[in-house]
C-alpha cells in the first residue's frame, strides 16, 4: 500500500460516542466503526500515508509501530474495499 | 414513576437540551431508577448527541450501568439520519433533473451548518421547500419515488393556496418527507413569502453536492418559527433557536426587517423568550434590536391563536380564515374546511369516519356559539 488514503465523498457518516455509523451513498448498508477502526476513520479525514495512519495510532495505543501496522492495513484495505475510503496514487 | 422523577428527568432533559450554550451551568444526576425512561425522553427530543457530549463534558452524571444504552440508542439514531441524508441526496437528484428548486428546512441542514458536529442535531424526517407553483411537480416527483402522500388535500387546488405542507411516506423505509409550501400552517403561513426565502437560498455539501437550503439569516427565522408554531413543543426546536442565533451569519438588520415584512416580530421575540424560560439561554445581543419594532394587535392575536387550547379548537383555522384575503378566498377556505372531498375524510379520519363530517361542521357552530355567548 504506497498510496495515500482519505474518506470516500461518498461516505456519509456520524460519530456515535466512541464510535461511528457510516454509509456509502446508494448502498442499504450500515457499518460500524470502532475502537482503532473509529480511530483510522477519523484519521482519514485528511489525506494520509500508512505510515502516517500508523504512526498515529501506535502513538494512542501506546504500541510500537511495526507492531500495528498490519492491523492497521487491515483496516484501510477493509474500508476502501467497503468503498468507505479511497487510495489516491 | 414518582414526581420527583418526572421533575429529575425533565430537569436532566432541558440540562442537556441547553448544553454547550451559555445556558445551564453544573452537572445534573440521573439515578438509576429513571435512566431507562430518561433515555427514552431523549430519543423522543432527539437530544441523545448532546446527551453523550453532556456526559462527556461532566454536565451529566449517569449511573454507569446506562452508559452503554444511551450510545445504542444514539447509534441507531445516527444511522437513521445517514438514511435520511441518503434519501435527501435521491431527492436531489430527481429534483435538480424535474428543475424544481428547493431548500430544506431544519433537520440535515442545521445539522451541517449550525451545529459543531452534525452527530449533536439529529432528526427523523425532512422537511424540503418548494415554490407553490411547482408544489404539485414536487409531490408527482416523490409519488415516482415510492412516496406516498399521508393526506389528500381538503379540496382541489387547496395545498397552493392555503397549505402548509403534504406529508409524504416512503413505502419501502418509512422515511416521511414533509413537502412544504411555506412554513408553518395558519396566518404566518400565508403572511410570509416563501418565494423570496428560495429566492435568497443557499447549500451546505453533503456527499461532495451542493443541497439547497435557507440563508442563514432565514434559517433563523425558520427555526424559530417553528419553535414557537410548530406541534407538538419540543426542546430541540428551542436549543436550535439560541444554536443558530449564536453560530450562523445572521445578517441582524435584514432579521429584523424580515420579521417586519412578515409580521413575525411577536413570533421571534417569543422564540427567544421560551428559549430563556425553558433552557435559560439568554438571547444573543443582536436579537434585542427585535424590541424596536411595532407588533400589531393582529399578530398577537394570530400568535395567540397557536396556544395550545385554542389549537386543538381549530383556533389556528379561524386565525388563518381572518387571514386569507379577499371575500372569494375566504369563502373558499371555509368551504374546504367544511367540506373537504372524500379522499381528505378517508384518510383524516381512516378509523371512525362515521360522524366525521358532523364532527367538522360542530367546530365553526361553537365558535359562533362562544361569540354569542359573549355578545
Amino acid at each position: 500500500m504506497t498510496g495515500s488514503f482519505v474518506r470516500a465523498t461518498r461516505a456519509l457518516h456520524r460519530n456515535a460516542g466512541p464510535d461511528v455509523v457510516a454509509m456509502v451513498v446508494g448502498e442499504p448498508e450500515v457499518h460500524v466503526l470502532s475502537g482503532p477502526a473509529a480511530q483510522i476513520w477519523r484519521l482519514l479525514a485528511e489525506e494520509g500515508r500508512i505510515e502516517d495512519v500508523t504512526d498515529e495510532v501506535a502513538r494512542v495505543y501506546q504500541r510500537p509501530a511495526e507492531e500495528v501496522r498490519a492491523s492497521v492495513e487491515d483496516c484501510v484495505r477493509t474500508l476502501v474495499d467497503r468503498r468507505l475510503a479511497e487510495e489516491r496514487p | 414513576m414518582t414526581t420527583d422523577g418526572a421533575a429529575m428527568i425533565e430537569r436532566a432533559t432541558r440540562a442537556v437540551a441547553a448544553f454547550g450554550t451559555a445556558g445551564r451551568a453544573g452537572t445534573v444526576e440521573v439515578d438509576t431508577e429513571e435512566g431507562a425512561a430518561f433515555e427514552r425522553r431523549l430519543v423522543r427530543e432527539k437530544l441523545t448527541g448532546l446527551a453523550i457530549a453532556a456526559s462527556v463534558g461532566g454536565a451529566l452524571r449517569l449511573p454507569p450501568s446506562r452508559i452503554d444504552p444511551l450510545l445504542g440508542r444514539h447509534r441507531r439514531a445516527m444511522a437513521w439520519c445517514l438514511m435520511v441524508e441518503q434519501r435527501l441526496l435521491q431527492l436531489d437528484d430527481r429534483f435538480r433533473r424535474a428543475g424544481i428548486d428547493y431548500a430544506v428546512l431544519k433537520g440535515p441542514a442545521m445539522a451541517h451548518v449550525a451545529y459543531p458536529d452534525p452527530s449533536l442535531r439529529a432528526f427523523g424526517d425532512l422537511d424540503i421547500l418548494v415554490r407553490g407553483g411547482s408544489f404539485r411537480d414536487a409531490c408527482a416527483v416523490l409519488r415516482e419515488m415510492g412516496f406516498r402522500r399521508r393526506l389528500a388535500e381538503p379540496r382541489p387546488r387547496f395545498d397552493e393556496r392555503f397549505g402548509k405542507a403534504a406529508a409524504h411516506k416512503h413505502a419501502g423505509d418509512s422515511i416521511e418527507v414533509d413537502l412544504h409550501r411555506t412554513l408553518v400552517l395558519g396566518p404566518f403561513g400565508l403572511w410570509l413569502d416563501p418565494g423570496a426565502m428560495l429566492d435568497r437560498a443557499t447549500s451546505f455539501e453533503l456527499a461532495g453536492r451542493g443541497i439547497g437550503r435557507l440563508d442563514d439569516t432565514d434559517m433563523l427565522i425558520s427555526v424559530a418559527m417553528h419553535a414557537v408554531l410548530g406541534w407538538p413543543r419540543r426542546l430541540l426546536p428551542l436549543r436550535d433557536v439560541a444554536q443558530a442565533a449564536r453560530s450562523l451569519e445572521v445578517d441582524w438588520p435584514a432579521f429584523v426587517q424580515r420579521a417586519a415584512d412578515s409580521r413575525l416580530t411577536a413570533v421571534l421575540l417569543h422564540a427567544f423568550a421560551l428559549s430563556t424560560t425553558t433552557l435559560g439561554i439568554e438571547p444573543v445581543a443582536e436579537a434585542a434590536a427585535l424590541s424596536a419594532s411595532p407588533i400589531a394587535r393582529r399578530e398577537l392575536l394570530a400568535l395567540e391563536s397557536y396556544a395550545h387550547r385554542q389549537r386543538g379548537r381549530g383556533g389556528t383555522a379561524l386565525s388563518t380564515l381572518r387571514a386569507v384575503p379577499g371575500v372569494r378566498e375566504k369563502a373558499a377556505y371555509a368551504r374546504a374546511l367544511a367540506f373537504p372531498q372524500r379522499g381528505f375524510m378517508r384518510d383524516r379520519y381512516r378509523a371512525g369516519a362515521r360522524g366525521a363530517h358532523r364532527h367538522r361542521l360542530a367546530i365553526p357552530a361553537r365558535w359562533a356559539l362562544r361569540r354569542a355567548t359573549r355578545t
